[in-house]
């Protein structure tokens, strides 16, 4: 495999919203539903909750979780 | 933990009836929720549906104790149950493409050994390269480079987890620690990460020229 452009383009991002300490997948399920409530009501993200952000920047497979939830919560609040 | 749950306080309720009856009313929604969100998604039907809502229930039931009020009963459980759906999901996507062969037929080898790089090629980018390369091959262990080339391919977590049989909580780790280190060899030869995004930028390679 070629570690191409846009790999190194994709890596760099990655460091970029790396941090020392980071959520693992179930923590960051954990605080998830605070989270999309927040979220959803437009409310100020709690400070506390700042690493889910930063987790869901870099994991595909909960942001893509996330994104269904929220969708399917929004959904449900408009009827 | 009753009033934590509010109307949901009969799923521990020692009265079986009042039990069975919140059980009922809790897979109801998990079904509707599940149909809703994923009904669209290709090898989504009712039997997946059905499959997926009862080992959904199972988790939740597991975890009861674990609701701590912060949000509504029926978005925490909703969102145990789309993670169990769409982790095997994505299992079912990829359960074909093994590691083993990922691994043997994409070495990570440096781009100049298979094609050119450009001449305009912005200088960072070049030694970007070669520092990540380096990093790579003399820093990471085998798993962690693995998780890299998994992760570089859109390999989802789940199925890296299922075929390492580790959890998705270490493939995440493993991936952690090797973007760490690949950090701190890019920010020791004085690199940062908006520095080479910038980089990217069309204007920065006319401006190499």
């Amino acid at each position: 495999m070629k570690l191409t452009n846009e790999h190194i383009k994709g890596l760099v991002e990655c460091m970029g919203v790396t941090h020392e300490q980071e959520l693992n997948c179930n923590e960051c399920l954990d605080l998830v539903p605070e989270y999309v409530e927040q979220d959803i009501q437009k409310q100020p993200i709690r400070s506390t909750l700042k690493p889910v952000e930063y987790h869901l920047a870099l994991c595909k497979e909960c942001r893509d979780e996330y994104d269904t939830l929220r969708e399917l919560l929004t959904d449900t609040e408009n009827g | 933990m009753n009033q934590l749950l509010g109307d949901w306080n009969k799923l521990s309720s020692p009265d079986s009836t009042a039990r069975d009856l919140a059980l009922s009313e809790l897979r109801l929604t998990l079904v509707r929720s599940l149909t809703k969100a994923l009904g669209q998604r290709a090898g989504v039907n009712e039997a997946f549906i059905e499959d997926m809502v009862q080992l959904s229930l199972l988790r939740i039931l597991d975890k009861l104790d674990t609701f701590q009020g912060r949000s509504a009963f029926t978005t925490w459980a909703i969102a145990i149950a789309l993670r169990i759906a769409m982790s095997e999901l994505r299992r079912k996507h990829w359960n074909n493409v093994s590691l083993d062969e990922l691994q043997q037929t994409n070495e990570l080898i440096p781009q100049d050994k298979a094609s050119q790089p450009s001449p305009d090629e912005a200088s960072e980018i070049k030694e970007t390269r070669e520092i990540l390369l380096e990093t790579i091959h003399s820093q990471l262990n085998e798993r962690q480079r693995l998780v890299l080339l998994a992760d570089l391919n859109a390999m989802p977590h789940d199925e890296i987890a299922a075929q390492l049989q580790i959890s998705r909580n270490a493939v995440y780790k493993l991936g952690h620690d090797a973007r760490k280190a690949l950090k701190r060899e890019l920010e020791k030869a004085g690199y940062s990460a908006s520095q080479l995004l910038a980089a990217f930028q069309p204007n920065s390679f006319t401006a190499s020229v």
